[in-house]
């Protein structure tokens, strides 16, 4: 799952990339409305976390070049301004959530999979897959009700292939989603992921699960 | 209720101090027609009438007349009384209906003197005196803890965040470290915002005025540096302060280091950290002017006009990450002159140079 945080505290950025990463999401940091417009120009997010009060180009402007765009991306506002004028301009303006700061963390958190669910018209937070299943609030794989460990990354891509059943990704689009724009790494690393996500659901008697459609790439039936 | 109670007794008294008048005046004026007829008239009828019948009669048509007459000026006096108390009373009700509406929630709203008695009228200006006092003393109360609530929802949210963050067991020592000193970094942001604006809510120009006392620039000027390499805000000999010892000026000690501390922090936190910061004493033609000079590299022309808002924030790219982004010091430096009754100005020189200059001192 893909995330956009524009924020231009850096020690908030800072606390707010690494638990996002933490918890496997692909995380772009934009300190500023101009790079968060160049962001969102390049690469497409489930979730885009949008401070209002912004260097260059504020928070609003581009929530309203996100919508005038027509991008799903679902928009989460998160301001110091506490009045209410101010949340009902954003949510008029697109938003779908508005967080005042301080905020709990572990709330920020449950906001942004409520919008990830809503993203993708799921009532429920668990995915389900035969014997399968994925608890997409607490992150957490099993099989036949026994845990599933999985790192962070195995579970967004297990979770992303899941919630497209039926979709063939290339491995440079589940790259795009699993990894953030900054990322050094190859796209190579998902043939290694999905290789390792392979033997580690064999062993829970899932085999078979991920298809490789040759020249294509792969998906879950 | 204290209103309407003063409302109802003022009108009780006037109406009855005015009715007592009338009918002083009407008994008077009985007697006198009593005395009028008595003299005249009934001799005249002595004179003239036939028998005492006819006489009586006449005296009692008379009697009758002279009551008519009597009751019809009671009526008229006591309408006109009414009408004259009611108008007299109009400025005075205007005020008490002006005065109801005064609230905490509107407290600007003044009472209208226009009409009111010479008498009531000074009462009147000094309640309206009060209530605009009490009005600025709202309103900056209201300013002080809406910014306050603004300014520290970032650097809460930062230290929550990072305290969650760092919580997760998945992260090692050094982490843990880096975490920590962010933390005590944005506890520090928040000291010094509440510190600014602290000093601007408390800042009142009549408070200032009455202040006043002399000072020596050079002497406040070397505390302020001094406090700042204590608090390790900034290391040695990166300020230097050229003020002649014998510049004495009239100010609020407390609001003009308070001024001082702001204009350097921000030179401090803006400026490249291996240039010096230099604060002058110049005695251009116009006045003595106190000049705070430091590089300012990613400062444009076109900034200096939003120098001086809250709100206003550099890219965070070009901002120091400790900084936090917390544009509020030079908001406190404008918002502290106006207070000092000082001029602001600013200059960036063709060396990326910011000039901070502050004038119109009262020197001694």
């Amino acid at each position: 799952m893909k995330l956009l945080l524009v924020e231009d505290s850096a020690r908030l950025s800072a606390a707010l990339v690494a638990g996002f990463r933490g918890e496997g999401f692909a995380v772009d940091h934009a300190a500023d409305g101009r790079a968060a417009l160049q962001y969102l120009q390049v690469h497409e997010y489930d979730v885009l976390i949008l401070d209002l009060m912004l260097p260059h180009v504020p928070g609003i402007e581009v929530l309203c070049s996100l919508r005038a765009a027509r991008t799903p991306t679902r928009v989460l506002v998160l301001s110091a301004r506490d009045q209410v004028e101010d949340r009902i301009t954003a949510l008029n303006q697109g938003a779908d959530d508005y967080l005042l700061k301080p905020f709990d963390f572990a709330e920020l958190k449950a906001r942004v999979l409520a919008l990830l669910r809503r993203r993708y018209g799921e009532v429920s937070s668990k995915l389900t897959c035969g014997a399968l299943t994925l608890d997409t609030n607490a992150r957490l794989a099993s099989s036949g009700g026994a845990p599933l460990p999985l790192t962070p990354k195995e579970y967004a891509l297990l979770e992303t292939l899941l919630r497209h059943r039926g979709r063939t990704f290339t491995r440079a689009a589940l790259f795009e989603r699993l990894y953030d724009g900054l990322s050094e790494a190859s796209d190579r690393v998902i043939e290694v992921m999905v290789s390792t996500l392979r033997t580690k659901l064999d062993k829970a008697g899932l085999p078979a699960l991920i298809e490789t459609r040759r020249g294509f790439g792969y998906r879950v039936p | 209720m204290f209103r309407d109670w003063v409302s109802r007794s003022l009108r009780r008294r006037l109406l009855f101090s005015l009715l007592l008048g009338v009918g002083l005046s009407l008994a008077a004026f009985q007697l006198v027609v009593d005395q009028l007829v008595d003299r005249y008239i009934v001799h005249s009828f002595d004179a003239r009438a036939g028998s005492g019948e006819e006489r009586d009669r006449l005296l009692h048509e008379v009697d009758l007349v002279l009551l008519a007459g009597v009751v019809t000026v009671l009526v008229v006096s006591a309408l006109v009384t009414v009408l004259s108390v009611r108008r007299g009373l109009k400025p005075l009700e205007a005020a008490t209906a002006a005065a109801r509406d005064v609230s905490v929630e509107r407290p600007a709203h003044s009472l209208p003197l226009a009409g009111l008695p010479a008498e009531i009228r000074p009462l009147g200006e000094r309640i309206n005196e009060l209530l605009e006092s009490l009005a600025d003393a709202l309103e900056r109360e209201r300013r002080f803890s809406t910014d306050l609530a603004h300014e520290l929802r970032t650097p809460l949210a930062e230290i929550r965040a990072l305290a969650e963050v760092s919580a997760a067991e998945r992260y090692g020592a050094e982490d843990l470290h880096r975490f920590l000193q962010q933390v005590g970094a944005a506890a520090v942001s928040m000291q010094g915002v509440i510190e600014s604006l602290l000093a601007v809510a408390r800042a009142d120009r009549t408070a200032a005025e009455n202040a006043l006392e002399p000072l020596q620039v050079a002497r406040a000027v070397g505390a302020r540096i001094e406090r700042l390499h204590v608090t390790g805000s900034v290391h040695s000999g990166r300020i230097t302060a050229r003020v002649p010892q014998e510049v004495w000026i009239q100010s609020d000690p407390r609001l003009f280091d308070a001024l001082l501390l702001n204009l350097l922090a921000n030179a401090v936190q803006h400026g490249d950290p291996r240039e010096p910061i230099e604060i002058d004493w110049l005695r251009p033609p116009d006045g003595a002017v106190l000049q705070v000079r430091n590089s300012a590299p990613h400062l444009l022309p076109q900034d200096l006009p939003h120098l001086t808002e809250r709100f206003w924030r550099r890219p965070a790219h070009d901002t120091p990450a400790a900084s936090g982004g917390l544009g509020v010091g030079l908001w406190v430096v404008a918002s502290l002159c106006r207070v000092l009754d000082l001029r602001l100005s600013f200059d960036l020189d063709a060396t990326r140079h910011l000039s901070v200059r502050l004038s119109g001192f009262r020197t001694v």
